[in-house]
């Protein structure tokens, strides 16, 4: 089965390797925060290294917040696309910007700007 | 013009990380080991002893349950920077003995030594008797045998040679006095009686480690002589300030100090050295030379709420002990 293209297009992007910052991130409907690094970046999504034990599996959705520990963190959702061993603790999760979400958090916000 | 959600988000290497004003630099993915880490319930982690087994390197890590006593937990890595920390705690106070009442308050500050083919851990036994030390052995990591009560209370900061002197084990500690404390040497030919103590170094007057000092990593082997990395007390007006310094120990006779720097090696200067549950903390219990690149990797307790990582080369750290001002 062929991937969407979408998937081709991204795998073709340039992935820019950045310091590892902390990171933590959620599942969606959870409330238990995890732990990890961020890998590198590219247009269209972010890797973070995390424990393999608490990673996410493909499609799940998870917000990541960086700069946890500061007064002012920032936060992004994004949809898992694959997974892939780092080391024997811990793998690399490819993460996609969560377009629909994004879409939706505009049209939220020109909606209160506009009111 | 609506704000795109992108546009809220700015690449995380948008950080500037500036050179720093410290000989250990700091890992840029610093806390390796906060409370998110841990598996298990507990109030904050801190303070980790280090040492490399077989091919992973390993922290024992002091974690402080909810209801306020500290117990150790095991985190183990490849690359010395992403740690995984075991599900469950490895080494909790003591139950039933003598170690039972003398660790009625918690097991603090492990440092690991590797001697003669023996992993050794000398820990803070607490009580409401007050701080005494305590040793334990290990194969695995996974149990510990205690082995004695090594000191009479108040005594921490206990931190084993990884070779006899002279033919004798050998030792650094603390005992306090007061509030203040200095850091001497004491011998034991069977690692459960100790004596022939003597200081080795006293705080310093109008200097980082004018109030108290206590041993921080092992002592490690050098052509020079014993490099230690130690930790300075400051009590200043906002309460106390914890340093790191190095100190070079004659191989010989440790008790002699053949330099010691005069300023500090690290200094709490990042958010999260600065805020925590005691904040403007840096603290070690242990450091690991990377023989090949002559590196240390340096671990730190930061604001008694997470542990963080940095490195220096050796001999950066050897030349800071016999420098007297800052030549940089």
């Amino acid at each position: 089965m062929s991937e969407p293209a979408y998937q081709s297009e991204r795998r073709s992007e340039v992935r820019q390797t950045t310091p590892a910052d902390r990171i933590s991130w959620v599942r969606e409907r959870a409330t238990r925060t995890c732990a990890g690094w961020v890998s590198n970046v590219s247009p269209s999504g972010i890797a973070l290294i995390a424990p393999t034990r608490d990673r996410p599996t493909p499609g799940e959705r998870i917000e990541l917040t960086f700069d946890p520990e500061s007064r002012a963190p920032r936060y992004k959702r994004v949809q898992v696309v694959r997974t892939a061993p780092y080391d024997r603790f811990f793998s690399v999760i490819g993460c996609m910007e969560d377009f629909a979400e994004e879409r939706a958090g505009n049209l939220r916000e020109a909606g209160e700007q506009a009111g | 013009m609506p704000v795109l959600m992108q546009d809220r988000v700015s690449p995380p290497h948008a950080k500037a990380r500036l050179v720093g004003r410290d000989v250990i630099h700091r890992w840029e993915g610093n806390p390796i080991i906060q409370l998110e880490d841990i598996p298990f319930r507990c109030n904050t982690v801190f303070n980790a002893a280090a040492i490399k087994f077989h091919d992973e390197y390993l922290l024992l890590v002091r974690v402080e349950d909810q209801r306020g006593r500290s117990i150790f937990a095991l985190a183990q890595s490849e690359d010395g920077y992403r740690f995984v920390v075991a599900p469950e705690p490895v080494m909790t106070p003591a139950e039933e003995g003598l170690f039972a009442t003398y660790e009625a308050c918690g097991i603090e500050d492990p440092r690991i030594t590797l001697l003669d083919g023996t992993y050794y851990v000398m820990y803070t036994a607490y009580s409401h008797y007050g701080p005494r030390l305590a040793l334990a052995r290990t194969d695995d990591f996974q149990t510990f045998e205690r082995i004695a009560l090594i000191s009479e209370p108040v005594n921490k900061d206990g931190a084993l040679f990884p070779k006899k002197i002279n033919g004798h084990y050998a030792r650094l500690d603390r005992p306090n006095v007061g509030s203040t404390g200095n850091i001497w040497i004491s011998y034991s030919d069977d690692l459960i009686h100790w004596g022939g103590s003597e200081v080795v170094m006293t705080t310093r007057p109008d200097h980082w480690d004018c109030s108290r000092i206590g041993a921080s990593a092992p002592p490690i082997e050098t052509e020079q002589g014993w490099l230690e990395i130690y930790h300075g007390v400051k009590e200043a007006a906002a309460g106390p300030l914890y340093r790191l310094g190095a100190v070079m120990l004659d191989l010989e006779n440790p008790a002699h100090v053949l330099g010691r720097a005069a300023i500090p090696i690290l200094t709490p200067r990042e958010y999260c050295e600065r805020v925590g549950d005691i904040g403007n903390v840096v603290f070690s219990c242990g450091a690991i030379l990377e023989e090949q690149t002559r590196e240390v990797k340096m671990y730190y307790g930061a604001a008694d709420t997470c542990i963080c990582v940095g490195t220096a080369k050796i001999d950066a750290l050897i030349k800071r002990c016999f420098e007297q001002e800052d030549s940089e």
